[in-house]
């Protein structure tokens, strides 16, 4: 082939002469290197623009980091309600803001990690400390928090001091950077040249982290779950349970699990369905704990209230008898439905059931208990005011269609006895939960009606 | 001699060129033209699925937007979905483009991000997935191993 090129180029070279064909060549190597050129400069800027964004988020970070050691200090010696909150609410903005600038620099997710956590829960804390605060606690019964959040946030900010010197002298390369991963940062234990933007990670090895009412507080994630018993049973026994329980046409152990909960997972197939299901059972009381299965629904061929009936029947089979449903999404021909837990008339949001029913047949899909399994006991439910009450402290112009007395997860994972109204202004649809004790206005959803269902925003 | 030399020069460097030229044109990005409310973006999870998942088993689909969501509510990651899809390599289909490639017509991949951020975890709360037969990472392999689906690993830190 290249010797049909060759004699092509010579044809033309003896028709238009040695010279000319010299400089058609030469044009062409003169355009292909000036194309070149075009696009290494092209190049250039393009990585000149993402340099600049890590730079510019890393100037934000020193900045905010350096701001949120000012405000923290101011802390130790505001006397004043007002001026605690605002400098508090500065503190929330200025650690959310770290975040996300330290989410922008090419930092690997391991050498960061820890940071990530101390600026989640300082963000968290100051959010909660806020609340608190409003709610007639005294700052000082937080001491103990707030000291230990301000050591870390004052080694921070030496850290940032020599950051904020390389970056000035434009002495940071975000490209080497990029390449020191987690095992680097983790094993080097010798004092090695490390750049200061390194030192990020290196200040927060140890960080243990703080204990507080909030949704990434240490205690939120290794919570142990309320609904079980200490009866631990082998997986024959497990099986057993479950077989008794449910229509089952063939069962079959597949393994354990032990992560947050340990767990027995068996393969199953239920007596008139065909769809393996994945089963998953707590070892500890044989609950079931959830079920796993898809195949395609084609069309509606039953009814929301049909398929609430079926998952009902479901979860009363499984031991589980005082729940209601309360709100449903449909999608591609199945509805998922959830279930809230009730005692004595007061529905109980934190225990949460939710059961994926295919619409053409009734088949349960998916069962999902983790609300319930990990918050359901016995409570003692008193309310000290009365519900004429609640209805007092609501908007005026609030038109109330619905009310009734339940029990809500709050954002720090706890939970709240409240009255809930349901109510038109305009025309949007609101919920309203007034606090059975406090009368306090613990949470507001805004019901949205889409085609598939109700969604609480 | 020299002149087929020279041929040949050219002609490599034309392939260079259109090579070059090419790469530079590839990255395409496609927009969801569905409302999302809040953090509640299905179609993101969604994707990040498809593209990490595809052809797995429709557990191990659940399995890895469980992952996400664990990350989400676990304060040493980034707190939004799109935070933890986009952090700095942690996913190897986001990183190559696989991400951006479209749903295929009749995927279950929605049903799966509906079903994660529904709560279903059939990773038990695992923070870390992998293929073994893809990854070179020491440190991932020293991970704890919660469970197997498909061809990857889900696992947490001891």
């Amino acid at each position: 082939m290249l010797e049909r090129f060759e004699k092509k180029i010579i044809e033309i070279k003896n028709k238009i002469g040695k010279k000319n064909t010299g400089i058609i060549l030469f044009s062409l190597l003169c355009i292909i290197a000036l194309f070149s050129m075009i696009l290494l400069k092209r190049f250039k800027i393009e990585k000149q623009e993402v340099q600049d964004s890590y730079n510019r988020a890393m100037y934000d970070f020193v900045s905010d980091i350096n701001n949120i050691e000012n405000e923290m200090t101011k802390l130790k010696i505001t006397s004043n309600d007002t001026y605690t909150m605002t400098t508090l609410a500065s503190v929330f903005a200025k650690s959310n803001s770290a975040k996300a600038n330290l989410d922008i620099l090419p930092f690997s997710a391991g050498s960061i990690s820890n940071v990530s956590k101390f600026l989640n829960q300082l963000s968290d804390f100051s959010y909660s400390l806020m609340r608190n605060i409003l709610n007639g606690n005294e700052i000082s019964e937080y001491k103990e928090n707030i000291d230990s959040l301000y050591i870390k946030i004052s080694e921070l900010s030496d850290v940032v001091e020599n950051i904020y010197t390389d970056l000035t002298a434009n002495n940071i390369k975000w490209d080497e950077l990029e390449k020191v991963g987690d095992e680097k940062i983790k094993e080097s234990t010798a004092q090695e040249e490390l750049s200061s933007v390194n030192y990020i990670g290196k200040t927060f090895t140890e960080y243990e982290g703080i204990i507080y009412d909030g949704a990434f507080s240490n205690h939120i994630l290794t919570a142990k779950p309320e609904f079980l018993n200490g009866n631990i049973l082998s997986s024959d026994e497990a099986k057993n349970l479950v077989k008794e329980e449910l229509n089952i046409e063939s069962i079959e152990f597949k393994s354990e699990q032990d992560g947050r909960l340990p767990l027995y997972v068996f393969e199953t197939k239920l007596s008139g369905f065909d769809t393996l299901k994945t089963l998953y059972v707590t070892k500890e009381d044989g609950k079931v704990y959830q079920m796993i299965s898809d195949r395609k629904s084609t069309t509606e061929n039953i009814s929301i209230d049909e398929a609430e009936k079926k998952a009902t029947e479901y979860i009363n089979n499984l031991g589980i008898d005082n729940i209601v449903p309360t709100y449903y999404l449909k999608s591609e021909n199945m509805v998922t439905i959830s279930f809230a837990a009730t005692q004595d008339d007061v529905i109980i949001y934190s225990d949460l059931i939710k059961v994926k029913v295919a619409l053409d047949n009734g088949e349960i899909m998916t069962y999902e208990a983790n609300g319930y399994i990990y918050n359901y006991k016995e409570r003692n439910i008193n309310a000290s005011k009365t519900i004429d009450e609640a209805r007092e402290v609501l908007y005026k112009d609030l038109t109330i269609e619905n009310e009734r007395l339940c029990i809500i997860p709050t954002d720090s994972k706890d939970e709240v006895l409240v009255y809930e109204f349901e109510g038109i202004i305009d025309e949007n649809r609101f919920l309203v939960y007034v606090n059975a004790n406090t009368l306090v206005e613990e949470k507001i959803y805004i019901l949205l009606e889409t085609e598939g269902g109700t969604l609480a925003m | 001699m020299n002149k087929k030399y020279i041929a040949c020069l050219f002609f490599m460097l034309f392939i260079l060129f259109g090579f070059v030229y090419a790469q530079t044109q590839k990255a395409e990005s496609s927009i969801s033209t569905t409302k999302a409310s809040g953090d509640n973006m299905v179609e993101l999870l969604a994707r990040l699925i498809n593209g990490e998942a595809r052809g797995e088993p429709y557990i191990g689909q659940v399995a890895v937007g469980a992952v996400i969501m664990n990350r989400v509510k676990d304060p040493s990651f980034p707190n939004t979905i799109a935070g933890v899809i986009y952090q700095t390599g942690q996913f190897s289909c986001v990183t190559d483009g696989q991400f951006n490639v479209e749903i295929e017509e009749g995927s279950t991949v929605y049903k799966a991000a509906q079903d994660a951020m529904n709560g279903v975890d059939p990773t038990n709360g695992a923070l870390y997935f992998y293929n073994p037969s893809k990854t070179k990472s020491k440190w991932l392999f020293s991970l704890k191993t919660v469970t197997t689906i498909g061809k990857h690993v889900f696992a947490v830190e001891e």
